[in-house]
């Protein structure tokens, strides 16, 4: 073998020995998110949205469930008066009151979130009640978990005469 | 300098080159190895913290049952004011080895349908369990969101469970 080739086949050992050597390092730093920060995520957003839709509000001399005023929205979306009068309609009285105690929990933990609720029949989607955090000036934020590790409460559910309601809560980091 | 103590100088100089990349390897895999341990520590602790959540969620001294079914995510507000002397005069002969050193806390955000002034939120924190580590190195609080049922009014509340957990 010619000096030139020993040369070479120690030049191509150093290469493969440099990339190991990446690899290695890339393993290393790109880490995946930890499990209990899964397991947090997603327990949350499940636990918030079956909890919004028991915990009962109070509506002049009426309690009622989250699931009841979300109920009552559709009516209002529909065009007429809803059954109930808290103050402002019932889809802006959930807004409110979800609102604030979003703002007392997943505000004040760091996470991000989006809550939607939607009126589904056969022919059409209605978006009712859309929720996100506030940015320093009190306007709701745009898309808070675009680019971000989600996790879903998966859809929740509630069937009416006029069709479905579908209330679904992503939270991020 | 003769072509004898050209070729020692070289074969010295290759070795000396072939050593400092062992020491450098060596190096590499030390650091490698201390992060690695401290990241399956912090794997153990983060698990520990979910496990004891868990725990909770799931106690029966805890949690709401209608004609003895389980009610998912929620917590009996009469059960949490009876627990609360139950564990506390229990903690050593046995929640200890539940929960270790931890603390547990339920809050409460809403009474009878309507939020709770900030400057009652204090008044309405119901401490489960109380035994934190007085010198730790790290503490990890896990937070989650519960209904809160008054089974003498009927009503359920919104609130949340904080289980702060330490090493």
């Amino acid at each position: 073998m010619k000096k030139a080739q020993t040369e070479m086949i120690g030049l191509v050992i150093i290469v493969i020995l440099i990339t190991l050597g990446m690899l290695f390092a890339a393993q290393f730093a790109l880490n995946d998110d930890p499990e209990k920060k899964i397991f947090t995520r997603k327990g949350l957003a499940y636990s918030t949205m079956s909890t919004i839709l028991v915990t009962e509000f109070q509506c002049n001399d009426n309690m009622l469930s989250g699931k009841e005023l979300l109920e009552d929205c559709v009516n209002v979306e529909l065009g007429g008066m809803g059954r109930y009068s808290c103050g402002g309609d019932s889809c802006e009285y959930f807004e409110s009151q979800v609102s604030a105690l979003f703002s007392e929990t997943l505000d004040k933990w760091g996470k991000n979130y989006e809550f939607t609720s939607k009126w589904i029949t056969g022919t059409e989607d209605r978006e009712l009640i859309t929720i996100t955090p506030k940015n320093s000036e009190r306007e709701e934020i745009a898309n808070p978990c675009k680019g971000k590790d989600i996790d879903t409460s998966n859809p929740f559910p509630i069937s009416l005469e006029s069709g479905l309601i579908q209330t679904l809560l992503l939270i991020c980091d | 300098m003769k072509k004898a103590q050209m070729k020692m100088m070289e074969t010295i100089a290759i070795i000396f080159i072939f050593f400092v990349l062992v020491l450098f390897g060596i190096i590499f895999f030390y650091q490698y190895s201390k992060v690695s341990i401290n990241e399956r520590n912090e794997q153990f602790f983060a698990e520990r913290a979910m496990r004891t959540t868990l725990k909770v969620l799931f106690m029966p001294e805890l949690i709401c049952t209608d004609h003895g079914r389980i009610e998912q995510n929620c917590f009996d507000l009469q059960k949490i004011g009876a627990a609360k002397e139950v564990i506390e005069r229990n903690t050593e002969d046995y929640y200890f080895n539940l929960f270790s050193y931890a603390e547990i806390t339920v809050h409460q955000l809403t009474k009878d349908g309507m939020m709770i002034p900030p400057a009652e939120l204090d008044a309405n924190k119901h401490l489960i369990y109380s035994n934190p580590k007085l010198v730790f190195t790290k503490k990890e609080p896990t937070y989650f969101i519960l209904t809160l049922k008054d089974d003498i009014t009927g009503h359920y509340d919104f609130g949340y469970l904080n289980v702060t957990v330490y090493s």
